[in-house]
This record gives C-alpha cells, structure tokens and sequence, in this order.
C-alpha cells in the first residue's frame, strides 16, 4: 500500500511521554501498511495549540516552523498521530505557505534558533485521514487478520477537522470518515447525544481551569455512558488523556462508575493487524484495564 | 455647615466614549473582521464551554468592538477549549475563536497569565516539552519495546550545538506576573 | 438569438449615420456659465471666454451668470440666428444636469442636438478646486478647449420611429404577473400569459393568510385570477414554457410550448379521475407535505378548472379514462407550439423557496427530523385546502404541537452558507404564522427565535406588537443548532437569549424554519432565452436599483415581483403596474423612438474576427448571411463596448469615435506630458 513512502513521524509530547503504547501501535500498523516511518530527530513539543498559542502567536509560528523545518532537511511530509500536533503543524505550515510576509517574519526568528529557513515543501499528514481515506475502509480490510465485534463511542476531537476551511477533508457537522472506516474493523459506531463536543482539554482549559475542563468532559461522559459502549475510539492523545484521567477524576469526586476503555486508532488498527493484546497497552491505562478485545478472525483480503 | 451632596455622587453610572478604546483592537479588527459582528449569537449557543461556564463568546466580541479593555483582565477569555464551532458557525464570518486568541496574546503581554501556563513554558524551555517524561514512562517504554527516550529534543538536549538553550533565550520570554490581574470570579484555577 | 432587420421611418434624419458631415465648416459657439457663485467664485470665466475666442472655428464665446435659464438660452438662440452658429458648446455644469437642457434649445433652432457639447466646469473643476482659484482657472480653459476639440468632430444623430407590436407577453402568473397583465390589457393591449404550472395564482394561492390584514389570499386574488381568465384581451397559456425568444424591444417573436394536460376542455371537475387513480407521489404545490393522484387538480379552486395528468408518475392503466363520466380524458393529446408576435415583455416568474437542508446543524429533510418544516410548508398545513383540514398537526404523529419554535434568517444573511441578504418579509410571515397559531391553539407556547425584527410597512409594526401581545415569545438569539434527544426523540433548539445573555435549551414538538426567497431554478434556461443580466444573487438585474427598478438590461423587457429580489405582494403588485406601464407605452404610442447612436463598421478594417459579436452583451451586433457584421440598431444601448473589443478599430460607436476622443483628450493630456 505504501510503497515505502516515508513519514517524519512526529511524536509530540503526550503520546512519547505519557502513553507510548499509541506510538508502538502507529509504528506496527505503517510497518504493515508498507510505509517507511523515520525518526524527526531534535523535534520539540508541536508546540501545544491552545496553551502556547495563547501566548505568543509568533513564538508559536516560530516554534513550530522549526519542527517543519527538521522534517523539509529530510525532505519527507510529516506524519502525526495528534489532532493537537495536527493543528498547529497543518496550519502553521499552509499558513507560512501562503503569507510571504509572515514567512519572513518567522524565518528571521527562526535564524536566532539555529540554521533553519521554511521553504514550504512538505505537507502535514494525520493518521486518522492517511487510514480513513488514503487507505480507506475497502482496502484496509486486506490489511487486517482480526475484527473486533465492538459498540464504540467515536471522537473526533476538535482539530483534525476544524476550522473546515483551513483542514479541507470533510464536513465537520455530520462527518463519515471515522464511522466508515472503524466499521471495517468491525465497530458499530453508537449514536449518543451531543457526539461532536469538545472532550474539554483544549485551549489551555485543562492545565489552568481544570475544574471547567472537568464540568464540560462530565457532560460528554454522561451521554456516553448512557449508550453503554465498548470503549471510546479517539484520534488524539490529548483526548485521550482527558477521557483517562477524566474518568478517573469523575471517578474520584463525584461518585461516578466509570471504567470505560480509551483507545486509540492506532491502538485498534495495530490489534486488528495481528498486534498482540498485551502491546495494545490497556495494562498501563487507567480505564478498563481488564478489557479484551472481542475477536473475530478473517482472513487476510477479505 | 458644609453641603455634600448624598443623593448624587461623582461616580458615573454609564459609561462614555472615554471609558473605550476601540483603536487598541484595530489589529484584531483586521485580521478577524469583528466589526461585522451582529451579536446574533450563534458563538455562545454553539460554544461548548460557555454551556458549563462564565464564557459568553458574543460578550467577549462585544467589548472587542467596543473597546472595553477589561476584557484582558477577564479569566473568562481562557476557558474557551478553541473547539471552532463558534467559527465554523458564524452567519458574518468573524471568527471568535482567533479573537480569543489574540486576547491572550495581549493579556499574557500585559502580564496576565496562570501560575500554571507558565509552568508549562518553563517545561517547554528546560525540555522541549510542554509534558515531560518521567520514570514510570520510561519504564513503560523499555517493556513495550521501545527506545527509553524518545527521539525527541529532550533525548539530544546536552549535545554542544542544542537548539534548547536558543529556544530558552529567544522564545516565549513572559513578562512579569501583572499583581493587579484577574479576580478569577469564582472559578478555581489548578493547584488552589 | 437571431437578428432580423427592422423597418423603420427617420426622423430628423440629416446626412444618415454612416457618413461624416462633411463640406459643412464648423462654426463653434462657446458659452461660459458663472452657476451664480458656484463657478465663478473659483474660475475666472472671463479668462476662459477670452481663451475660448482664440480656439480656431470658435465664432462666438459668450459668459452669462445662469446660462440655463430663459435669457441664457436666448443668447444661444440667438448667436444660432445671428452669428450662424451651428454648433454649440455650454462649460457649466455636468451632462446629465442641463445636457439636456441646451440639447433641446438648439433643435428648437433646426440644429441636430447631438451637435451640442456639455463640458463640466462646476463638479469637475470649481466645486473640487475652491481653494486653487488660478489652477481651476488654467483647468477650466483646458477643459473647454478640450470640448472644444471635441465639438469640432461632432456628427448630426438621428432618431428613428420604430413601429412596435401591439402586443405584450407576460411570463409568470403569479400575483405580479397577473396584475401586470390584467393592468396591460386594460390599456387596450392584447396580451399573453404563459404560465409553467397547471394553474395561475403561484405562491400567494399557496398561503394560508397574508399580512398585516390577516386576508385568506385566495379570496383576495380570486377577482384577478377570474378577470384575467375570462378578459377579452387575455390569452392565458398555461402548463406552458418558453421555448424560443428573437427578436429586440418592439418586435419579439416567442415560441411557446404548451404541455398535454390529457383531460380535455370541457372537464367537469367532478373528480372521479382522481379518486380512482392507484398512483400517490409527493405532492409539490404542498411542498411535499402530502401525496396526490398522477391525475389529479393542483387544488379545488385552480384557474383553468381542470385536472391534469402527470405522464411521469403515470402507469397508464387508463382506469381513468374509464371511469371519467364526460369521457374527457384523452392520452393521445400532443405537446403544442404556440408563436406569438409582442411588442414587450414582462417578466414575473417569482421565487422559489430557500431549501434548508444546506444548513446542516438545521437537520432540515434527515430522516428522523420531519417535525423540522419550513414557513411555505407550514402555510400549506394551515390553508383552507390542506390535507390536514387546516389543522396544525406535527408530521411525525399526527399531534397537536404544545410547542412550536420558528428560526429567522435562514438561508438568509448569512455570509458562509446560503445568502448574504436580507429577504425582508420572514419577519412578517413568521410573525403572521405565530399568531395564527396562537389565535387557534391559545395553549401552545409559540417562541420565534430572531435576530431582528423587521416591518418597514405601513401596519407591520402594529401587526408585530399585536402578535407580543397574544403571547408570542420573541427571543433574540440565532439558534446554532437543532439537537434530538437520542432517547425520546425530542427536539431542543439550542439559542443564546442574548438580551438576558443566557444559554436556552428549549424543549420543543415543532420547529419552523424561515427559510430566505431565492431566485426560480427556471430562471437559468429563461435568462439566457432573454438574454437578461443577472445580478451576483441570481435575480434579473434591474436598469437602475433606485431610479428604473422595473426596467431589465434588455429593451423591451420588463421586471415585476420576486424576481427581480425578495419583496412582499404590496411591493410586487405595485411593481407590476408600474411594468405595465412601462411595457405598454411604446405600445400605446405604436412606435420606439430611439436616437441611432449606434456603431458603424468600416468593412476595408473588419477583418472578421466577431470579437464585437461576443462582447456585445445586449445582443445587438449580428452575423449577416455573407458574414458581415451588422448592427440592430434597435436592441443597441450604445454602451460602446465593442470598440474596445476590435482589434483594428474597424468598429467605431456615432459621436465617440477613437479620434474625436483623442481630440478631446489631448489638451488635457499635454499638460501631464509637459
């Protein structure tokens, strides 16, 4: 499928440093889709879209053209897994494209960092669009040695598809890409309502008003537990990290139940792949770290 | 006896063109086409904080166009998680979400900014992350079969020619801490 | 669209158009007006008068405080009789002010009018320049040697009577159309009425009320659709569309298509053709808010009063042939042409409904969400003909609805999906609506969810108050979505109150959305038939927005309602009369005139190209049979466009030839060059 095609892959931060399990399962699901992944040696945080962002929008740009920058010496599009690390990189690098004299502006700050110059050569990939749709649902079912018979919530997160017009890959009011995709792995996407809220983390909310971020995640816990799914398919780490230690939180203080399993789809694809159970991870997470996937063998091309 | 007046004092009641500077916003006028603003609404009923939170999107446009500085001392502007529906939205295209966004610019400018983003900076300038490794993770990954440290700034940081300590100088320099800043209006920020 | 020559009588007509005036010398008399203070606070006119004298061919130069009035034009007339002036040039104010003025003056005196020079030395020169008395003054004496120049080159005009057509077409029978009509056949013109639906009376025999009196609109049009229908004057084509259209202002040649109805004439309208046909498709003149027969009668009071079958959705087991007691129906009736020969054309084709489902926070037309309707759908639910029996009954269950929410601005003012405008009448309408609903189901809790309210009519300020009073809640917020209770199914519009700056959630049965008015799908096919200008919207561009909102780009053809923008029917029926007017004037009169400021075509440069063809937006500029190209002086607006198209210059326009404009230009541009 790939033809070796090489990625940067862009770790960011929550994924290698807090859980490394999705960056195991990404490794093993390009390896098997045929695609090349090199390491983005020196890569720092993307940086962070809400938190830094807010800060200084420059230093942000500026930041984040560096990473850029790393992958153009090797020539290679960026590969990330990070709905967060996805928004700053993708628009940064369309914006820096597209406004010369913001370039300018950037590449002259960039100098003071070290021997970089954005020239506007590469593209930034999310995994979520390089399966959903370069792949797509048809042909990652020749890919697969197991399904999962499973009822998942999906989240989308809030930046792989927003803003609409500067992402460009589907509609963010009613989009398919997930549910199509998931549903060839063998999940039923179950409705609930509200689906396509913010988990809450964003914006800096999470790391300064953590009380707020956890009142707006309650919500959406309450309408997913409601359907009663097998887990939560998300294509975030930081996501991610809000449906653990959200659930945890909820958990602890306001007498909720939960231990719903949060995987990523990665962690999912890399399963369905024929990775074994125990790199999936679930044993270092703190929902459902009982749970087994429920499989159902097919073979390969069907 | 002396006459002071008790029914009339000198504090006004209304605000006045003096009470605004619309011209400190013209920046984000430009680049997020305020002035087009309806106050329709949309924003805060699509927003997902404002459901739960203080955060009223149209009111924080409002004093945009106004010119009510106040809005840079308002916590208010920092518990939007930028979810973009408010912008995806909008029937006059003015994009709240960037709105926001160049607030906090100017507000951290101002010296406005938690205890706690500032925490993160200081990770961002020591590490190259804004969420560090620890211990147990690098456990996590030898078990799993990965590198310990991942190949990232952090891994290379005490190499002679590092970029980190450059990202330190040159990047995110915050001013001080402005003592006069938010009332945080009830909402309790981490670690209080 | 062909062109096809036109006779024509000439009036005035001097030397013809396509020769220059020669052998007759220039005798330029020029004339400087003070405009009181106005130009000569700032120009010295007597510098420029003195100026004026030196220019060779200049006879006579005059100054006067008011040219304009009575004694200024006797001095012209005079120095025309005395001093054998026989071309004048006025430096006063602009062209469009007294050009006119001094225009008639000097054809009162035997002189061609297009002889006459208008040069602009008050907007152009001493209103701008008040405080640079001597540059104005230096300006103005360039400006008059400039139209002077000018005048030198000047051609006589002519202006044709063009005999016309009595006769006029009116497209649309909707109310504007049929007020356009039945006002044109009034003035004594025969007049034909293409409708494309089985029956005329369009969107207002579709609602239930019509604002700010609460009227049953059928009741109020019947009197115009029954007078158009039996007038004398009036030939009404329905089930019928345009098929051709050539020809240019005073003389159309249109070809009409009229559809087989398969019922003949003398149907009885008894109906049994319907109730024994097993066919049921969605019921369009309902809005899909029913189903009906494949025969069938668009409703009991249709004008013509006939059924109609629906050879689509037919499956021809002839059981109505059969059971139709006068043996009317007849499949083998034939689609018919029709041609007709007008002198105008009125256009009235109306609008079409915004379709929401655009908007995809709405959830307008999902499955699931059929209790979501729109304001058009909602009238045909509450008219007298509803399939409901006028009742107000959610269309999931058939319930009454205890609450009811309707969304303003809905495809409408809105720059990233559907319309950037305002349509001006879902205020009213929906304010109409709600009231309704709370005069017949006192106990339903009505909200219209706004961003504002707007009445700009006489009445409709008092109609809004009044429906506040009867309890209808306004609430000033544009809701940002409409969500679904997974469990119970319930719909909840989710709006801010952003006077009392909290976020609602209100729980309701209904939602009404108050969808915008958009331009017909049928306007795409019947605009390029007509060769209209269309304006960014969609809608048929008008002349003028404020001074000739009637009028279209193309002579001869007229605009009335919806279509040339969203109005309601105090608006469109008032445009019609105006349209008729305007339609039939030259009909009454039997003639267009017209000035022939047309192009003339230098055959030793054509070279053939048809560039002038292609960018002559009126159609004026045609292909003769041995491929020359020729001019319909008629349809011409001498906009000069094509001149510019040419790539040899071989096409110039009367009187602003290339080089009478260089002429003119070159004093002006000298002093740039120096």
């Amino acid at each position: 499928m790939g033809n070796e095609k090489p990625f940067a892959f862009f770790l960011g931060c929550i994924m290698p440093n807090r859980y490394p399990q999705i960056e195991k399962a990404t490794r093993f699901v390009m390896e098997k889709l045929g695609y090349k992944l090199l390491d983005l040696e020196r890569a720092t945080c993307c940086p962070a879209p809400g938190v830094f962002r807010s800060f200084n929008k420059l230093d942000w740009t500026v930041t984040a053209a560096r990473n850029i920058c790393l992958a153009e010496k090797q020539g290679v599009d960026i590969l990330t897994v990070c709905n967060g690390c996805f928004g700053t990189l993708q628009e940064v690098n369309k914006r820096l494209k597209d406004d010369e004299v913001l370039r300018a502006q950037v590449n002259e700050k960039l100098k003071r960092v070290g021997d970089y110059e954005f020239r506007g050569t590469i593209n930034v990939r999310h995994i979520a669009e390089v399966l959903g749709f370069e792949v797509g649902p048809e042909k990652i079912k020749e890919y697969i040695v197991r399904k999962v018979k499973a009822n998942a919530a999906i989240h989308y997160g809030c930046h792989f598809l927003k803003p609409t017009r500067v992402r460009e890959i589907q509609s963010a009011e009613a989009p398919t890409i997930l549910e199509d995709y998931a549903a060839a792995l063998g999940v039923e996407s179950v409705e609930f309502a509200n689906k396509h809220t913010c988990c809450g983390a964003g914006g800096g909310v999470k790391s300064a008003y953590g009380d707020a971020s956890m009142t707006i995640f309650a919500e959406k816990m309450r309408n997913i537990s409601e359907v009663h799914p097998d887990f939560i398919l998300d294509i975030c780490p930081f996501c991610h990290l809000q449906f653990e230690t959200g659930q945890d939180w909820l958990n602890k203080n306001e007498c909720t139940n939960y231990d719903i399993p949060v995987i990523h789809i990665s962690q999912l694809t890399a399963y369905c792949m024929g990775m074994d159970q125990k790199f999936v991870g679930l044993q270092y997470q703190q929902m459902g770290k009982a749970y087994l996937f429920e499989k159902e063998a097919v073979a390969s091309g069907n | 006896m002396s006459c002071e007046p008790t029914t009339t004092d000198n504090k006004k009641r209304y605000k006045t063109d003096v009470d605004f500077n619309p011209e400190f916003f013209r920046d984000i006028e430009r680049k997020s086409n305020i002035w087009a603003c309806i106050q329709c609404g949309t924003c805060t009923s699509s927003c997902e904080s404002g459901r739960w939170t203080a955060l009223k999107t149209r009111n924080i446009v409002r004093r945009v166009v106004l010119g009510d500085l106040t809005v840079l001392k308002d916590p208010d502007i920092w518990l939007c998680t930028t979810c973009y529906q408010c912008y995806e939205r909008c029937p006059r295209d003015v994009r709240p979400t960037d709105v926001i966004l160049e607030l906090r610019n100017y507000a951290t400018a101002m010296g406005n900014l938690s205890p706690n983003h500032r925490a993160v900076v200081g990770y961002l300038k020591t590490t190259g992350h804004g969420v560090p490794i620890n211990d147990q993770v690098r456990k996590q990954r030898v078990e799993l079969g990965l590198e310990e440290l991942p190949p990232t700034l952090f891994k290379f940081k005490d190499e002679p020619k590092s970029d980190l300590p450059r990202i330190g100088t040159n990047l995110f320099n915050l001013p001080e801490v402005n003592k006069e800043a938010t009332t945080n209006k009830g909402m309790k920020p981490n670690g209080k | 669209m062909v062109q096809q020559p036109i006779e024509q009588t000439t009036l005035n007509a001097s030397n013809g158009n396509q020769k220059r005036n020669e052998g007759v010398e220039p005798r330029i008399g020029v004339y400087i007006c003070h405009c009181g203070h106005n130009i000569a606070d700032t120009v010295n006119v007597e510098k420029v008068t003195e100026a004026a004298k030196a220019l060779p061919n200049v006879v006579d130069a005059q100054h006067y405080m008011f040219m304009c009035s009575k004694p200024g034009i006797s001095l012209i007339k005079q120095a025309i009789k005395e001093k054998g002036v026989n071309r004048t040039v006025v430096a006063s104010c602009s062209k469009t002010q007294h050009g006119p003025t001094f225009a008639r003056a000097i054809q009162e005196e035997g002189i061609n009018k297009h002889l006459h020079q208008q040069v602009n030395i008050r907007e152009f020169c001493s209103w701008v320049h008040q405080k640079q008395k001597a540059q104005a003054t230096a300006k103005a004496i360039r400006m008059v040697e400039a139209g002077v120049n000018r005048s030198r080159k000047l051609e006589e005009v002519s202006t044709k009577q063009i005999p016309v057509t009595k006769a006029c077409l009116v497209i649309g029978g909707g109310i504007a159309g049929l007020r356009a009509a039945m006002d044109t056949a009034n003035l004594g013109i025969p007049v034909v009425l293409v409708e494309k639906e089985p029956t005329i009376g369009g969107h207002m025999t579709q609602l239930n009320k019509t604002f700010p009196t609460n009227e049953c609109p059928q009741c109020s049009i019947s009197p115009l659709t029954n007078g158009v229908a039996n007038h004398p004057n009036i030939k009404l084509l329905t089930y019928s569309t345009i098929k051709s259209v050539e020809g240019s202002q005073g003389n159309f040649t249109v070809e009409i298509e009229t559809q087989p109805r398969y019922v003949k004439e003398n149907c009885t309208s008894c109906g049994d053709c319907s109730a024994s046909c097993p066919v049921e498709v969605p019921n369009e003149w309902d809005h899909g808010m029913s189903m009906r027969k494949a025969i069938y009668k668009v409703f009991p009071q249709a004008i013509p009063s006939t059924y109609v079958r629906d050879k689509k959705a037919c499956i021809e087991c002839q059981t109505c042939v059969n059971v139709c007691p006068a043996s009317v129906v007849d499949f083998s009736m034939q689609k018919e042409t029709t041609t007709v020969k007008v002198g105008s054309i009125i256009l009235a084709v109306g609008y079409d409904e915004y379709d929401p489902s655009e908007i995809e926070p709405y959830h307008y037309g999902k499955p699931g969400y059929e209790d979501i309707i729109t304001q058009l759908q909602f009238e045909r639910m509450m008219s007298p003909t509803s399939i409901t029996g006028s009742q107000m009954l959610r269309p999931s269950d058939g319930k009454i609805p205890k609450k009811v929410v309707m969304i303003q601005c809905v495809g409408s003012r809105n720059d990233q999906v559907g319309n950037k405008y305002c349509t001006g009448v879902c205020c009213m309408f929906a304010t109409k609506n709600a009231g309704i609903i709370k005069d017949n189901y006192p106990d339903t809790e009505v909200t219209i969810c706004y961003i504002d309210i707007r009445t700009p009519g006489l009445y409709y300020e008092e109609y809004y108050k009044s429906a506040q009073e009867k309890g209808v809640r306004f609430i000033r917020g544009r809701p940002s979505e409409i969500q679904k209770d997974t469990k119970t199914g319930e719909l909840s519009v989710i709006v801010e109150d952003t006077l009392m700056q909290v976020p609602l959630q209100l729980k309701t049965d209904m939602v009404v959305l108050s969808a915008a008015m958009v331009p017909p799908k049928t306007i795409g096919t019947l605009g390029s038939q007509l060769h209209v200008l269309r304006a960014k919207e969609g809608f048929v561009k008008e002349f003028h927005l404020k001074m000739n909102p009637t009028m279209s780009s193309k002579g001869g053809i007229f605009l009335a309602g919806a279509i040339q923008g969203p109005k309601d029917i105090t608006q469109s029926v008032a445009q019609a009369g105006s349209a008729a007017v305007l339609a039939s004037a030259p009909l009454v009169r039997g003639y267009i005139e017209k000035e022939m400021l047309v192009p003339s075509i230098d055959e030793n440069m054509c070279v053939q190209c048809g560039m002038c063809i292609q960018a002559c937006s009126p159609v004026a500029l045609y292909w003769t049979d041995d491929h020359h190209v020729a001019v319909n002086e008629v349809a011409c607006k001498s906009c000069g466009l094509c001149m510019p198209a040419c790539p040899t210059g071989a096409i110039q326009l009367l009187n602003f030839r290339e080089d009478q404009l260089a002429e003119e230009i070159k004093p002006l541009a000298q002093k740039v060059c120096a």
